[in-house]
């Protein structure tokens, strides 16, 4: 792991993310949402945020399944997917489909973020296509 | 003069060997060899070099040359961290520092031994990856065929384009490099070889991926007072360009998925040219995937954005074809070498010594693209054109 992170401005995310919750951050002087955290708003260059809870729903923007993986923690799980979403508020979310899914949501389709509980105690989230 | 407009020519060009598993050499001596090999070729002594452009990966120090090829007055050092863009954007810094006058001959140097250990490690180090690293590879992507597969698949979505337009690609390029010496991947594939090789990132499959390698290569840039009367004719530089992407450190969040770097960059290497798409002869077109190469063709401008599929089929980018692409075999099937192999190829087609010769070519193109959709593009002439 790159040994500059997490990044400052990005520890409330991880956090939240830890605990089963999404946080978006939000320029507190123009109110643009932006994705992933980071010091200066694109919009406005203002230093000030804060942080605004999302339901994690969105549409599918592409969808990647992954067969061969350098990654440990995944390499028992090939064939899964990768799905980039365009959450409600107009940032984007790369997370997994939910694994074991029947089916890979077609592009367009709605998804929205859930979080459940590893082995090793860690949570972790995934898009689940909403019915 | 326009721009960087025949501000320099390359004045040397060379290739070691290249061979799959770890060379017996590090990858600092083969650096220094391949850059030697692209000295001897212009023609000068090794101390003249006066300015040296490193890999930005910090395998071969500008300093190391300074030590190895006993240059006592180093004018100029750089490192251009682009990825698989920096050697084709470092012409374009390196014509800049020799039209200034700061120096005279400036090498472009990479090689890698194929040591190393966990690539997914070496990269989550880089910095442009440090965006990935923390907020996409502990959700399961990372890998580059991952990362672009997304662009791929919104391609496909957005223009309708096929698997088997990706096929042809890498088709057409082991074509070139089953008559090519010094090409890792020789045996002749079809369509069907490629539809039949295994996913590994839906849509990508094994032979839309580059190959992995040892080896080394290096140019020479020099100013045009110092590149005539040496050992070889000159290739001149007419435009170069390089582009960034929106969203340049995150494809996830990048607008149009299906739009690189090179796009910006394009136009602005045309013009400096002064020549059109249709001059091109011959083009190096930096192939990491095979989808990389249709975007690219797109981007370039040789057609419109969605295009591309229907430009590559047929056999289309074959030499003695519609354009002829990547005839040494490119990443694909020659060697990866970031790059420094397709502007060693676009050298000796303008020379007119390539193993796979286009006919009579005298303007080339040789693009860079890296780190998440940089992208850079160099337009050159040959001496006699």
């Amino acid at each position: 792991m790159n040994t500059s992170l997490p990044t400052l401005e990005a520890q409330a995310y991880h956090d939240a993310l830890a605990q089963g919750r999404l946080l978006l951050q939000v320029c507190d002087d123009c109110s643009l949402v932006r994705h992933p955290p980071s010091p200066m708003c694109p919009a406005c260059q203002s230093l000030s945020v804060r942080w605004q809870a999302s339901p994690g729903q969105g549409v599918v923007h592409s969808a990647v399944t992954i067969h061969h993986t350098s990654l440990p923690a995944y390499r028992q799980r090939t064939p899964y997917t990768v799905l980039t979403v365009t959450l409600n508020e107009q940032v984007r979310l790369l997370a997994p489909l939910e694994f074991g899914a029947q089916a890979v949501p077609a592009i367009g389709a709605r998804v929205v973020l859930g979080f459940s509980a590893q082995d090793d105690g860690s949570t972790l989230a995934t898009f689940r296509a909403v019915s | 003069m326009n721009g960087l407009n025949h501000a320099a020519a390359l004045t040397g060009a060379a290739e070691l060997g290249y061979q799959r598993g770890v060379s017996e050499f590090s990858t600092l001596s083969l650096q220094l060899q391949a850059g030697l090999a692209a000295v001897r070729d212009a023609g000068i002594r090794p101390c003249e070099v006066d300015g040296v452009i490193a890999m930005s990966n910090g395998t071969a120090l500008a300093e190391d040359f300074v030590q190895a090829f006993g240059i006592r007055d180093l004018r100029f050092s750089a490192m251009v961290p682009m990825g698989g863009a920096s050697p084709v954007a470092a012409l374009q810094l390196a014509a800049a520092m020799v039209r200034a006058g700061v120096c005279r001959h400036i090498l472009l140097p990479t090689g890698r031994d194929g040591r190393g250990g966990d690539a997914t490690a070496r990269i989550a180090q880089l910095p442009v990856f440090r965006g990935v690293a923390e907020f996409e590879m502990p959700l399961g992507a990372f890998a580059a065929p991952q990362l672009y597969a997304a662009m791929a698949k919104r391609h496909m979505h957005a223009y309708g384009t096929l698997s088997t337009d990706f096929a042809e690609i890498a088709v057409a390029l082991r074509h070139h490099a089953s008559t090519q010496p010094n090409a890792i991947l020789r045996t002749p594939i079809s369509i069907d070889d490629h539809q039949d090789s295994r996913m590994i990132a839906d849509p990508l499959r094994l032979l839309d991926c580059c190959i992995d390698n040892a080896g080394a290569a290096a140019v020479l840039v020099s100013a045009p007072e110092a590149a005539r009367d040496l050992r070889q004719a000159p290739v001149w530089l007419m435009g170069a360009a390089e582009g960034h992407p929106d969203s340049p450190l995150s494809i996830t969040q990048r607008p149009d998925m299906t739009t690189l770097g090179l796009a910006k960059a394009a136009d602005r290497a045309f013009a400096m040219a002064g020549i059109g798409r249709h001059d091109i002869d011959v083009a190096c077109l930096y192939d990491c995937f095979t989808y990389i190469v249709l975007c690219q063709l797109e981007d370039l401008g040789f057609c419109a954005k969605g295009e591309g599929g229907a430009f590559v089929r047929n056999g289309a980018l074959k030499v003695g074809n519609r354009l002829p692409v990547n005839p040494h075999g490119g990443a694909m099937s020659q060697a990866h070498m970031v790059g420094m192999n397709h502007i060693v190829e676009i050298v000796r087609q303008l020379r007119g010594t390539a193993a796979n010769q286009v006919r009579q070519a005298r303007y080339g193109l040789v693009t860079g693209y890296g780190d998440l959709g940089d992208g850079s593009a160099a337009i050159l002439r040959s001496d006699s054109a």
